[in-house]
């Protein structure tokens, strides 16, 4: 027998029959997504016949194929399986490669939301972000840049999690505000230490074998992106420096940066560069370079916070 | 991306910013993505003035008065930046160029 649940992830309300490690959506929430589970894949199993709109190749097999099909879109992930969504975007199905099951949740908590977004003309950031006193800061980067790292970090200083991978930023008059993520970072093997750093009932295991941390924020309200880092992990620095990159140079990194890519149409390529240049010109894009670990520096966390302008703890903790 | 060969740029040459791009003025400077490559280029205030005459076709030489008119450099060092900078914009698919 099948059971939904709904989860608030993102901005949006996904009904899905795959259990998802995300926050419950408000009561009163409508769909923007209801995700069934459907027939396994054979091992051989292809993308599916239709218009390719975006091709992404990760190495080591893994990649990503949208497909514009008679039926409507199909994100297909060679070594997991495949989401096919309706026309409307309103309903998805789920089928795994043999003994991928597990990993389909995984997908739905995080690229396929951010395809759909970018499907309904939004652009999503490939980041992660914290929040202290209702601003937030992300950090973005390509897989292992450390965004989750300095997440970690930032988190241990006091900063909430706002989201960890997958950043939906919503334009607010001059600002852009930061949609709340799953609550949870995911850490790679060599950040493992700063799990010390927090409750042991804060951590436990993804099914791709990475340990997680719920560090969720104790607020509601959307907050407003005050900076973005971009991370340069060093072995030689002793101290956190920052640099504030020209608008040019930011919008290059945030292009770079997007949560999806390898567009094969202009549509929303355009979209995309778009709303990343009001980004880079609203919003400091700070390069910063981190003394890198393991062993992290307890004090990296407050120092990260003092070099891109928040309060100095002593401050945070009176205020 | 356009597979033709590049054009000699000559001063009564006609150019103008190709339609497979997407680009945004940043205060003085110019941030441009060309669709098919997806190369994202970044141009300099003087680089982004000229994009800005491109963006109708013009003539070289045209650019070439409105820019010794605007900035103080010798005439010489000017054409040649001129015509380095639109080979390099044709050669990325972001400048078309045809003679008159």
């Amino acid at each position: 027998m099948s059971s939904f649940s709904t989860y608030g992830l993102y901005g949006l309300c996904i009904r899905s029959e795959l259990p998802l490690t995300a926050p419950p959506a408000p009561e009163s929430s409508v769909a923007d997504l209801t995700v069934q589970c459907g027939e396994e894949l054979s091992a051989t199993a292809a993308p599916p016949a239709g218009e390719v709109w975006a091709k992404a190749d990760f190495g080591n097999g893994f990649g990503i194929q949208l497909t514009r099909t008679d039926a409507g879109w199909s994100l297909f992930y060679p070594q997991t399986g495949e989401f096919r969504l309706s026309a409307d975007l309103r309903f998805a199905t789920a089928h795994a490669l043999p003994g991928k099951a597990a990993v389909l949740p995984l997908l739905l908590l995080g690229s396929v939301p951010a395809w759909w977004l970018n499907l309904r003309g939004e652009a999503v950031l490939h980041a992660s972000a914290v929040t202290l006193g209702g601003e937030a800061l992300a950090v973005i980067g390509a897989s292992g840049m450390g965004k989750s790292t300095l997440a970690t970090l930032l988190c241990s200083s006091g900063a909430g999690l706002v989201s960890d991978d997958v950043l939906r930023l919503q334009p607010a008059g001059g600002d852009f505000l930061c949609h709340w993520g799953t609550g949870e970072l995911r850490l790679r093997p060599n950040a493992l230490s700063l799990t010390e750093l927090f409750s042991p009932a804060s951590a436990s295991r993804s099914a791709d074998g990475r340990t997680t941390l719920l560090l969720a924020a104790n607020e509601t309200a959307l907050p407003r992106l005050r900076a973005i880092l971009i991370p340069q992990p060093s072995r030689v620095q002793t101290t956190v420096s920052v640099e504030r990159l020209s608008a040019v140079d930011a919008s290059f990194h945030l292009n770079g940066y997007a949560r999806v890519y390898g567009w094969q149409v202009d549509a929303p390529l355009r979209r995309q560069f778009e709303l990343f240049a009001r980004l880079a010109q609203a919003v400091p894009v700070l390069r910063v370079a981190v003394p890198w670990g393991p062993p992290f520096a307890p004090e990296l966390g407050d120092q990260l916070l003092l070099a891109t302008g928040f309060p100095r703890p002593s401050l945070r903790a009176t205020t | 991306m356009s597979t033709a060969a590049p054009v000699e740029i000559l001063d009564d040459s006609v150019v103008a910013i190709s339609s497979r791009q997407i680009s945004s003025a940043m205060g003085a400077e110019q941030a441009i993505l060309q669709l098919d490559s997806g190369k994202y280029f970044g141009l300099n205030p003087v680089g982004a003035r000229v994009w800005q005459l491109a963006a109708e076709p013009r003539k070289v030489s045209e650019i070439l008065a409105t820019l010794l008119a605007e900035y103080e450099v010798p005439a010489d060092r000017c054409r040649a930046d001129l015509l380095a900078l639109l080979q390099k914009l044709q050669a990325a698919g972001l400048v078309e160029v045809r003679r008159e």
